[in-house]
């Protein structure tokens, strides 16, 4: 409103910004800057350039938003969605090749929901909403070590600094979130909202979300410490004068007004995230469907971002490192996360934003068939990247299934293997890409987050 | 291979008449391609190119069928095509299923192809197997045609076109731009106004606004200098006065010493300067080794003083890489911190991916060569094979980095130097004190375990038996989370243990005394005594027996032991008290030299990195969860690297590299895997830039021959490079869009001519960097404005507009518009705090967070690990790898820096506080005064009116605040919960009186030559301080912004940081 008022005292006061705002489509004004030599020079390459605006997939596809809620420290397959009944007789032999006894799960698995998908009574809200998940089980890798292999999970490769899935999504897609950051990381390593070589805007907002904390400082600087929000809306209705006057004397050009935007978005962030962060806004019903545990807080959060049109929101969920104790261990582990993630999959469904919405699960590797020593209470499993476990939901991704198999004790992948690379194409796929044309032109290469690699498992797409 | 084959139906066909002497004919038929592209392709496309492409990078059995080149090479086993020869192709075998041990495709793929397929490969094979000798249909770099790429050629000095505009005309520049601009019927814009220009002026050089005053001066004297200029052409005289006068500006400024400051940092970006490693701290070796360098700011240092001194830029290429090698190298010779470029890099667990890093930022930096992507297969587009960067590879695998850093330079200050020797050697006491304390911990815990840890070692790791050993042995920490000792056979004190540990079980009993009593007499490996002493008259049961004896050996002797510990950690005594037997048990299972020899942190450091260590110890009392540092808090590794990096009395040394004491040349990885040794790669220059006969390198490492290669005047991308950057810092954009790859994946260069100009005039002038400055900004081109709608066409609303010919203006035929990078935009906020330093040089600042410093942001700490999101927010270059362009995004979260951030606020304060505003007579010359320090210039009638109407509307607002905190109200602000409920505060302030800083303002506001700068090394204290441990980030030492509200003066002095007008320059 003041902008109007403003603008009125000027000479020109149908502005561009005026015309995009009308429409509906400022976002395309903000943050173009190095790409717009690009444009000019190669016109071929302006169909993906480095704006926020919403943009369709090329591809046919349901999935518009995603939440990964990454299960740092890597969950044990075994004793989560990968059951292996068999390897009960199997307790304390020792397996061939490497050191340990074989460990059979200490947990029972449940057949759930109509489909009688297969999980693990650590889950038991989860167990509730088996239909809508489908849970790869063939995953697998050459990393055994949490910080490449999260890399690796998290950006497609273990070694170099290169863009993170969520970057490579809001690139894609751009974002419909007016006063949002586009993604969002809601904790996590850098290696979880790097944009690395993709322009800055393609970064994952980082935050200090925790529940309970101030709403108006999760982002930095998001609002003001020195002055108040009428005070500022007067500054920027001065700010907006000086830049009139200062684009007559310059030039018109699109940076000027994209700049001039970037004010009014930021200022209508100071508001809308403050509002999108704080969760207290909701329900006590569905505060309580979601626990009162800091994932619960987070993931609630995530559907709020993602209900005001946010693309990407990374979840950092860990504390999966489980060498000892596993019973106690994932008992616990697993139970911080059950509720709140079966409330995400309940709460987006009766929303009607499941269907738009991928979720995925799942940690940077999985954890040895064996034990050290005796199968006891304080038995735990070591790393073990050649097979282990994610679940999909919502997004147009299949319910009540799972793909791909292990061998009886859930060694090695048996059938179907899912590479980390197949799992991005997959995710890339879902979203209405082709993961090998989703590129971006780096110092004379053309880069993917696939690589060289990775095939779409269709099967896994409804 | 060269027999003929009988010409086929199908070929007559086509008309082609072709024998197969394929290899001496590699460039294949028109008509041979169609076929293989037509036919034969589909084929392997469907069912081969899974797992044999070089397209998929998937190369199963080493072997590629995606180029002809591949096929004839085969795979692991040998050629899979041989042209004309059926029997001979291995690719027929495996397609038809003749060989048991290769049947392609394999069954799970699909199986056997039809035979109409198999007769299609075979028609193929037959007629001489053409196919395109690259990768596919991909072009490969070891064309002709990518030999024949501009950029490889040498560069020729062109003539200076002619041009129809002479007058406009000023040097060489201007006449190649103007004869494209002329060819494409365009014009150049008029020149700008003095004011921009002289903004223009000092943010290219200096990163810094001219100061208000000094863009007064200016204008007046541009002005007299234009009338000067006027009167000399009507009398037909050359009109010199406005060049010479914008000649002299740039002279002062290229002379500040702010210059190497800006261009510094340009250099930085390209040779990814960071002060930190890039390892997360829980890998790898860095275990017990900080993560960030504590010298690399000394390499920043020395790339500003290059700068200055106007170093010639082939001597700055040749130090960076090997002033090591120079022949007139001196004792602290400063030159040494040269060698920075190569090390400042991030690091990696894998040596060959460290080598790479180097590899890839030497041939961006300097050869804009994207020369890393050789690694794994022949460069795709560019004609640098394998074994070319394997010759490079050479180079580097036989450069070390020295245990002792070379000193490059001591601080003047003696009580500086003396505070810093004190506070380093109480940390190097406690780091060492540390180590026997960690010691004297593991001894304990072993004195109580030792048994059960050596039974341990009998059994299969992780067995079920091995787990049991927990349960007998009563361990305290179980396994595996504490480790079973190390067993030698050939050690002193496991010896015989090792050999009964041999003994089968049954057997026990009965051999274990011949076996004991034969290891103690076993001469060559002697036992030691009160092992020997407790062992021989044993008659063990089982191996616990000896174990037991083992334990108790230790047990008796712990006091002593811990004696000998207590000696060794003691500066001056000597170990040699202690009688040999105990010293020897003491030293098992780690080593316990004197703490002379571990007071050295670079000694203890290694010692913690060998592999004996590593054997010794194994790793494994700090295996596992939450002991894994525990090591880490008796050490003071942390804590002295942060010394270093932050004290100013630290001795300066240098990332110094030097040769290893035998070079050796590496083997070319075959698809870039060590463990496949391919041939030897000499070390030697690249072949498509080698002049004259190519000679492997005979100099050491080779590094100095490699410097000279690229730092010659023959070298045809070297100059070219250099000069396409600069043109790009001046103009925002290159003749070549990306600076670090003119190789043939670049775009064509807008002006090579050009280009070509510049670089010539740059070698053959000693390389000045300065001059070709001085060149470009005196140029008519240089001045150009910035307004499209100001084009002369534009105005005449000529038929051709420049804007939709051009609208990137590749021609440059206006000047760019851009906004200021970060370190632009903090320095000149800064600037107006008052409070800029003038230092040049030093160690690293923390340049975004509270409380802040007050050094320029050159001298801002890189964590390339957790690079500032202030930074990458603002487009920073990525310290990862060499990055000489800057993106140019704008987001909200830059507008939120600039709303909320405290430095901000601090700003605004700051400018209020001045006297001039604080003290103005008048509200209008107030508003005037600030229009002044932020603009540099004055306000307009207009903004005055804007911004009084400003000041009135927000103390009204106060005024509400008051009055609402008198009736109990909130105000309209407070009532939005947005009031961050400090609003109410203001009312107690006048608004018109000056509000305190938080910070004295002890400092004079310095502009680029306003003040002399200071030395590096006059400031008396620490400036920086880390939080400590692994997490810590740098941490300057001073105040916070203080959190009173801001009053409406502070307000309006806020809201004009927020313009665009402060952050562009047109």
């Amino acid at each position: 409103m003041e902008i109007q008022n403003c603008n009125n005292s000027l000479p020109t006061p149908t502005s561009r910004r005026d015309f995009l705002r009308q429409t509906g489509m400022s976002m395309g004004t903000i943050a173009f800057g190095t790409m717009v030599a690009d444009y000019m020079v190669n016109p071929a390459k302006a169909e993906i350039s480095a704006t926020l605006k919403p943009r369709q997939a090329p591809l046919p596809a349901k999935a518009k938003h995603v939440i990964h809620i990454f299960a740092g420290g890597a969950p044990s397959h075994l004793d989560t969605f990968d059951y292996k009944p068999g390897m009960k007789a199997y307790a304390e032999k020792s397996q061939g090749g490497g050191g340990g006894v074989l460990f059979p799960t200490p947990f029972e698995f449940k057949k759930s929901g109509k489909s009688g998908l297969e999980i693990s009574e650590i889950f038991p809200k989860l167990q509730e909403q088996a239909d809508e998940m489908c849970v790869i089980r063939s995953l697998h890798s050459d990393l055994p070590a949490h910080g490449p292999a999260a890399k690796l999970m998290h950006t497609g490769s273990a070694i170099l600094t290169k863009p993170c899935l969520g970057s490579w999504v809001l690139y894609g897609l751009g974002t419909e979130s007016q006063d949002l950051p586009g993604f969002v990381s809601l904790g996590g390593g850098a290696e979880g909202r790097q944009s690395a070589f993709l322009p800055s805007i393609f970064q994952g907002a980082k935050t200090s979300f925790r529940p309970g904390a101030p709403s108006n400082k999760v982002i930095a600087n998001l609002q003001s410490e020195f002055t108040t929000e009428e005070a500022q809306r007067k500054q920027l209705d001065l700010v907006h004068q000086l830049n009139e006057r200062h684009m007559q004397t310059v030039q018109k050009d699109e940076q000027l007004e994209a700049r001039i935007e970037s004010f009014e978005l930021a200022f209508r962030m100071q508001t809308a995230a403050t509002d999108a962060f704080d969760i207290s806004k909701e329900s006590q019903k569905t505060r309580d469907m979601y626990g009162k545990s800091d994932l619960g807080a987070k993931l609630l959060c995530a559907r709020r971002l993602v209900e005001r049109g946010v693309r990407f929101v990374q979840v950092d969920a860990g504390g999966w490192d489980h060498h000892t104790n596993i019973f106690t261990s994932a008992t616990r582990t697993g139970a911080a996360i059950d509720t709140p993630a079966a409330a995400l999959i309940a709460d987006l469904k009766q929303r009607g934003l499941l269907d738009q919405t991928l979720i995925i699960w799942g940690g940077e590797f999985g954890r040895t068939p064996t034990t050290a020593g005796r199968v006891n209470q304080n038995s735990g499993r070591d790393h073990h990247s050649k097979a282990f476990c994610c679940w999909m939901a919502g997004g147009g991704v299949k319910g009540g299934m799972h793909y791909g198999e292990t061998d009886e004790i859930g060694s090695q992948v048996a059938a179907d293997g899912v590479d980390i690379h197949d799992l991005h194409a997959t995710i890339l796929r879902l979203l209405g890409f082709d993961h090998t044309k989703l590129t971006y032109r780096y110092n004379g290469r053309d880069f993917r987050l696939t690589d060289n690699f990775g095939k779409v498992v269709n099967k896994v797409i409804a | 291979m060269h027999a003929s084959v009988p010409r086929l139906a199908f070929l007559a066909v086509l008309g082609v008449v072709r024998l197969a002497a394929a290899e001496t004919a590699p460039e294949p038929t028109k008509e041979g391609l169609e076929f293989f592209e037509k036919n034969v392709r589909p084929i392997l496309s469907e069912h081969c190119y899974k797992c044999h492409s070089a397209a998929e990078s998937s190369a199963k059995g080493g072997l590629i069928l995606d180029s002809r080149d591949g096929m004839l090479k085969g795979g692991d086993e040998g050629p899979s095509v041989v042209p004309g020869n059926l029997a001979k192709s291995m690719l027929i075998r495996a397609v038809t299923y003749t060989d048991n041990e290769l049947q392609m495709p394999p069954k799970k793929s699909g199986g056997k192809i039809s035979d109409a397929k198999i007769k299609v490969l075979e028609d193929w094979i037959k007629m001489g197997a053409p196919a395109p000798v690259g990768a596919g249909n991909k072009l490969t770099g070891l064309s002709e045609k990518a030999r024949g790429h501009w950029a490889y050629q040498p560069v020729v000095k062109p003539a200076v076109p002619e041009v129809k505009n002479k007058a406009w005309v000023h040097n060489p520049v201007d006449a190649f731009i103007l004869a494209k601009l002329e060819a494409a019927g365009l014009q150049p814009n008029p020149s700008t106004n003095p004011e921009s220009l002289l903004r223009r002026l000092h943010y290219d050089l200096v990163g810094l606004p001219p100061a208000a005053d000094k863009v007064h001066a200016f204008s007046m004297q541009y002005a007299a200098a234009v009338n000067v200029d006027a009167a000399s052409a009507q009398r037909g005289t050359p009109a010199t006065a406005v060049d010479a006068l914008i000649a002299k500006e740039v002279d002062e400024l290229l002379s500040s010493p702010h210059y190497g400051e800006r261009w510094g940092r340009h250099w930085l970006d390209t040779a990814r300067y960071s002060d930190t490693r890039g390892l997360a701290v829980d890998q790898g070796n860095s275990l017990f080794e900080d993560y960030r360098y504590a010298y690399a700011w000394t390499y920043r240092n020395y790339v500003i003083d290059a700068f200055n001194g106007d170093k010639p830029y082939d001597q700055f290429i040749v130090e960076q890489l090997a002033a090591d090698r120079l022949p007139d190298l001196k004792k602290e010779d400063p030159r040494l911190a040269a060698l920075g470029f190569i090390t400042v890099g991030k690091r990696f667990d894998n040596k060959d991916d460290t080598i790479d890093e180097r590899i890839d930022t030497t041939s961006k930096a300097f050869l804009g060569l994207t020369v890393s992507c050789a690694r794994c297969h022949d460069h795709k587009f560019d004609p640098i094979p394998m074994a070319d960067y394997y010759s490079l590879h050479g180079v580097f695998a036989s450069t070390i980095e020295p245990l002792q850093r070379p000193v490059i330079s001591t601080p003047d200050s003696v009580a500086q130097r003396a505070d810093f020797e004190k506070r380093l050697k109480a940390l190097q006491e406690e780091s060492a004190a540390g180590y026997y304390e960690y010691n004297r911990e593991m001894r304990a815990r072993y004195n109580r375990e030792m048994a059960g840890r050596l039974v341990a070692t009998t059994f299969k790791r992780g067995s079920a038996e091995w787990g049991d050993v927990n349960e007998r042995y009563k361990l305290e920490t179980p396994l595996p989370d504490f480790e079973a000792m190390r067993v030698q056979i050939d050690s002193p004190i496991t010896g015989p243990f090792a050999r009964c540990a041999a003994i089968p079980v049954a057997e026990f009993a009965e051999r274990a005394p011949a076996v004991i009593a034969a290891a103690l007499a076993d001469k060559k490996r002697p036992v030691n005594a009160l092992i020997a002493a407790a062992l021989r008259d044993l008659k063990p049961k089982t191996i616990d027996d000896v174990a037991m004896a083992y334990q108790k050996v230790y047990n008796d002797s712990k006091e002593s032991i811990l004696a000998h510990i207590a000696r060794c950690a003691k500066p001056g005594h000597s170990s040699k008290e202690t009688p040999a037997a105990i010293a020897q048990l003491a030293s098992y299972p780690w080593p316990l030299p004197d703490v002379e020899d571990i007071l050295d942190n670079e000694e203890l450091i290694s010692m913690f990195n060998s592999r004996k260590f590593c054997n010794d110890w194994q790793n494994r009392p700090i295996y596992g969860g939450q002991n894994n540092r525990a090591p880490a808090r008796h050490f003071r590794f942390t804590q002295i690297n942060e010394l270093r990096l932050t004290h100013p009395g630290v001795p300066r040394e240098a990332m110094a590299v030097t040769d290893a004491e035998t070079p050796r040349d590496s083997y070319v990885y075959l698809r870039g895997d060590k463990n496949k040794r391919g041939p030897v790669a000499p070390r030697q220059f690249l072949d498509i830039l080698t002049v004259g006969p190519r000679k492997p390198f005979t100099e050491g490492s080779g590094r100095l021959e490699l410097a000279k290669a690229i730092a010659s005047k023959e070298n045809p991308l070297t100059a070219r490079v250099a000069m396409n950057r600069l043109w790009m810092k001046h103009f925002g954009e290159g003749f070549v869009s990306t600076p670090d790859d003119l190789g043939n994946m670049s775009e064509k260069p807008t002006h090579p001519e050009l280009l070509d100009w510049l670089a010539s005039e740059f070698t053959a002038n000693g390389w000045s960097l300065k001059r070709m400055h001085r060149l470009i900004m005196t140029s008519s081109t240089y001045r150009l404005d910035s307004n499209p709608n100001v084009n002369p066409l534009v105005v005449k609303k000529a038929a051709l507009d420049p804007l939709k010919v051009d609208a990137g203006n590749r021609l440059f035929w206006r000047a760019n518009l851009h906004r200021l990078d970060f370190e632009a935009i903090r320095d000149s906020m800064l600037k107006l705090t008052g409070k800029l330093s003038p230092v040049v040089g030093g160690q690293p600042a923390n340049i975004t967070d509270e409380p802040y410093s007050y050094r320029r942001s050159i001298y801002g700490y890189v964590d390339r690990l957790r690079l500032s999101d202030t930074l990458s927010q603002f487009d920073y270059a990525d310290p990862d790898m060499a990055n000489s362009k800057r993106g140019s995004t704008i987001v909200p979260q830059q507008a939120l820096f600039f709303m909320n951030n405290p430095l901000s606020v601090e700003v605004a304060r700051a400018v209020a506080a001045r006297p001039e505003v604080a003290k103005a007579m008048s509200e209008d010359s107030r508003i005037n005064a600030m229009f002044l320090a932020i603009f540099q210039r004055r306000a307009t009638s207009n903004e005055i009116r804007w911004a009084s109407d400003f000041l009135s509307r927000e103390r009204t607002l106060v005024n509400e605040a008051k009055r609402a905190v008198a009736s109990g109200k909130p105000a309209s602000g407070a009532a939005k919960g947005t009031a961050k409920g400090k609003a109410t505060a203001a009312k107690e302030k006048d608004p018109k009186a000056p509000t305190t800083v938080a910070k004295d303002t002890t400092k004079p506001a310095t502009g680029a030559k306003d003040s002399p700068a200071m030395k590096d090394g006059n400031e008396s204290m620490m400036e920086a301080k880390t939080a400590g441990g692994a997490e810590g980030v740098l941490q300057n030492v001073g105040d916070m912004v203080s959190r009173n509200p801001l009053t409406p003066i502070e307000l309006l002095a806020h809201a004009l940081l927020l313009s665009n007008e402060f952050v562009y320059v047109n």
